[in-house]
């Protein structure tokens, strides 16, 4: 189960996700993503009460990042323990912008 | 029922032979294959369609330095991301040996197959015979295959090595069958390494009671652009490398219990069919540039540019290295086989990644004590007339040695050891690669009764390449000597 709020104010989006990010939801978050990344300048992504992160769920925000890179970015914050760990264990936390 | 409901379509995609093919290239202007590419169109129809198998005929392994370097793991861990339904084990899979490969099968996502592998004593197969994936109520059936002559490249570790055994892949089939006899599948696919000319015989003699739909094969490296139909199923093969995959399309009826219809096709993957997979980039980019800064430093430097221009002949190449392993190993003589060396030329700067693609197999060393007398009966065999016209591997030597060949039999004129003559030495200690000695009657003319007595064995090392890795690393410049040690006159 993943839980998605978003707002978004001249071109910032902030995400919250609430819940576990895996095969499923990831594909739930990538059909969101679509639709508000055209008018999205910058991307903060609230992690305070998410869970989980399979691969499935890195492959997108590795994409988000990507797509966001030529513009202000995607920044997540207050990783939670188990997800900071996967990002550790997959080498990502170089990558990601993280606060 | 309506057809909507009646017909369940399966896309069922399938590689093999990937050998560490993680690069794309430009193949007429289009960037193509990679495993970035290969999995961004996996991505694509797991996005498009609802029902998606994804198979893997073996031979993941080798090919590439990153594969090496991380002796598998690497691997591994991209195709966990390709997220494969399931593998079938292919004769490379066991090039870092069997106990590797059972330690990197515990680090896969996927389950691995192969029904006719098997330990010996305990009679017990060291995988999965088969796998059943099911998908909205179709149980589809893949049984693995693999080539017996895998049994030659079962090398490093002797104890394993004699534990295990490959079965006959029909042999083993029907064996399958019955035991699986009372768990009847909806559709079954062989999933094979055997190459392609063992496959063409093997769906010959399928039973048909086996109800094998499909045989989905590798290690022949085989392009096809449209199935094989020489037997009782359906051959596919989907070349070799991440280019291309091969992708059937099926339409099962669900009210008649049966494959209503179906079209393969060998799909290419490049720019226009798929878009790179992001997290596969992402590992595949970390594993490219910690190997590269490992990999490009220089690691020695020649004094010219050195060449080895072919396998039956003294070659510089050849010259050069047999000298470096008999510094290496401190023996009298080393004798090197031509086909240890890749590189046409190498020098002046040799980097690891050139060494490694010069040398991409690690062999065991020997030492072997004999007589002078006996010396030479060994060079009389490895010298004969049939090893010139490639009925024998080719072996060069180090600079102590300098021989004369005579004539169209190839007789042994002259033979010299370090400036005496080979016969008059009453003890030599010779260096020969592990290769060599696992096949010292037929390459060496060494037979078993002599063993211990008229010549006797010491391993020295396990691992050629990081000896000499550690010795080239602190050599500097070399300069080639002795050119010429190897005449022929006629």
């Amino acid at each position: 189960m993943l839980k998605i709020d978003h707002r978004e104010k001249n071109g910032d989006c902030r995400m919250t996700l609430t819940g576990q990010l895996d095969s499923t939801t990831a594909v739930e978050l990538d059909n969101t993503l679509q639709l508000i990344l055209p008018k999205t300048e910058s991307l903060t992504i609230d992690c305070t009460r998410l869970a989980y992160v399979s691969s499935a769920g890195l492959r997108v925000l590795l994409s988000t990042s990507k797509t966001l890179s030529a513009r202000k970015g995607l920044v997540l914050t207050d990783l939670t323990d188990p997800v900071k760990h996967i990002l550790e264990v997959t080498g990502m936390t170089g990558f990601f912008t993280i606060r | 029922m309506p057809d909507q409901e009646k017909l369940l379509h399966i896309v069922l995609l399938h590689s093999n032979d990937i050998h560490g093919d993680f690069e794309e290239t430009d193949r007429d202007g289009l960037k193509t294959g990679g495993l970035p590419l290969l999995s961004g169109y996996l991505q694509r129809v797991r996005r498009e369609e609802k029902e998606v198998i994804y198979a893997i005929a073996g031979d993941m392994f080798m090919g590439s330095i990153i594969d090496r370097e991380y002796r598998g793991l690497s691997t591994i861990k991209l195709t966990n991301a390709l997220a494969p339904d399931v593998f079938e084990v292919g004769n490379h899979e066991v090039d870092y040996g069997l106990s590797h490969l059972l330690f990197l099968e515990k680090c896969a996502d996927f389950p691995v197959i192969c029904s006719n592998m098997y330990i010996k004593e305990l009679n017990r197969r060291l995988f999965l015979s088969h796998v059943d994936i099911v998908r909205d109520g179709v149980k589809i059936r893949f049984i693995g295959l693999l080539t017996e002559s895998i049994a030659e490249r079962i090398r490093q570790e002797e104890i394993v090595d004699s534990s295990v055994s490959v079965r006959s892949a029909f042999g083993e089939l029907g064996k399958v069958f019955e035991e699986l006899k009372n768990d009847p599948a909806d559709l079954t696919i062989l999933l094979t390494h055997l190459g392609i000319e063992e496959d063409k015989p093997l769906a010959e003699r399928l039973d048909p009671d086996w109800g094998v739909d499909f045989i989905i094969g590798g290690h022949s490296h085989t392009f096809l652009t449209e199935p094989v139909r020489s037997g009782r199923a359906p051959i596919v093969q989907a070349g070799f490398g991440s280019g291309q995959i091969g992708r059937f399309d099926l339409t099962w009826d669900r009210e008649a219990g049966k494959l209503s219809d179906w079209t393969w096709q060998l799909v290419p993957v490049n720019e226009e069919t798929s878009e790179e997979d992001p997290l596969v980039s992402f590992y595949h980019d970390r594993f490219r540039e910690e190997t590269n800064r490992k990999y490009d430093q220089t690691l020695f430097s020649t004094a010219a540019v050195y060449t080895h221009p072919g396998f039956h002949r003294e070659t510089q190449l050849g010259d050069l290295f047999s000298d470096i392993y008999q510094e290496i190993y401190r023996v009298d003589v080393f004798f090197l086989s031509t086909n240890v060396i890749w590189a046409k030329e190498l020098g002046p700067e040799v980097t690891r990644r050139d060494l490694m693609i010069s040398f991409p197999y690690e062999n065991a060393v020997y030492e072997m004590t004999m007589s002078g007398e006996r010396l030479l009966a060994l060079i009389r065999h490895i010298y004969r007339r049939e090893a010139w016209e490639g009925a024998n591997i080719f072996f060069l030597f180090s600079r102590a040695l300098k021989l004369c060949i005579e004539g169209a039999d190839r007789a042994v004129k002259e033979a010299s050891l370090a400036g005496e003559p080979v016969s008059s030495r009453r003890e030599v200690r010779v260096g020969i690669t592990g290769y060599a000695y696992k096949n010292r009657k037929t390459f060496l003319g060494i037979l078993p009764e002599e063993e211990s007595d008229a010549v006797r064995f010491r391993r020295l090392s396990v691992n050629d390449r990081e000896d000499m890795e550690s010795w080239l690393s602190g050599c500097g410049t070399l300069t080639l000597s002795d050119e010429g040690r190897l005449r022929t006159v006629s």
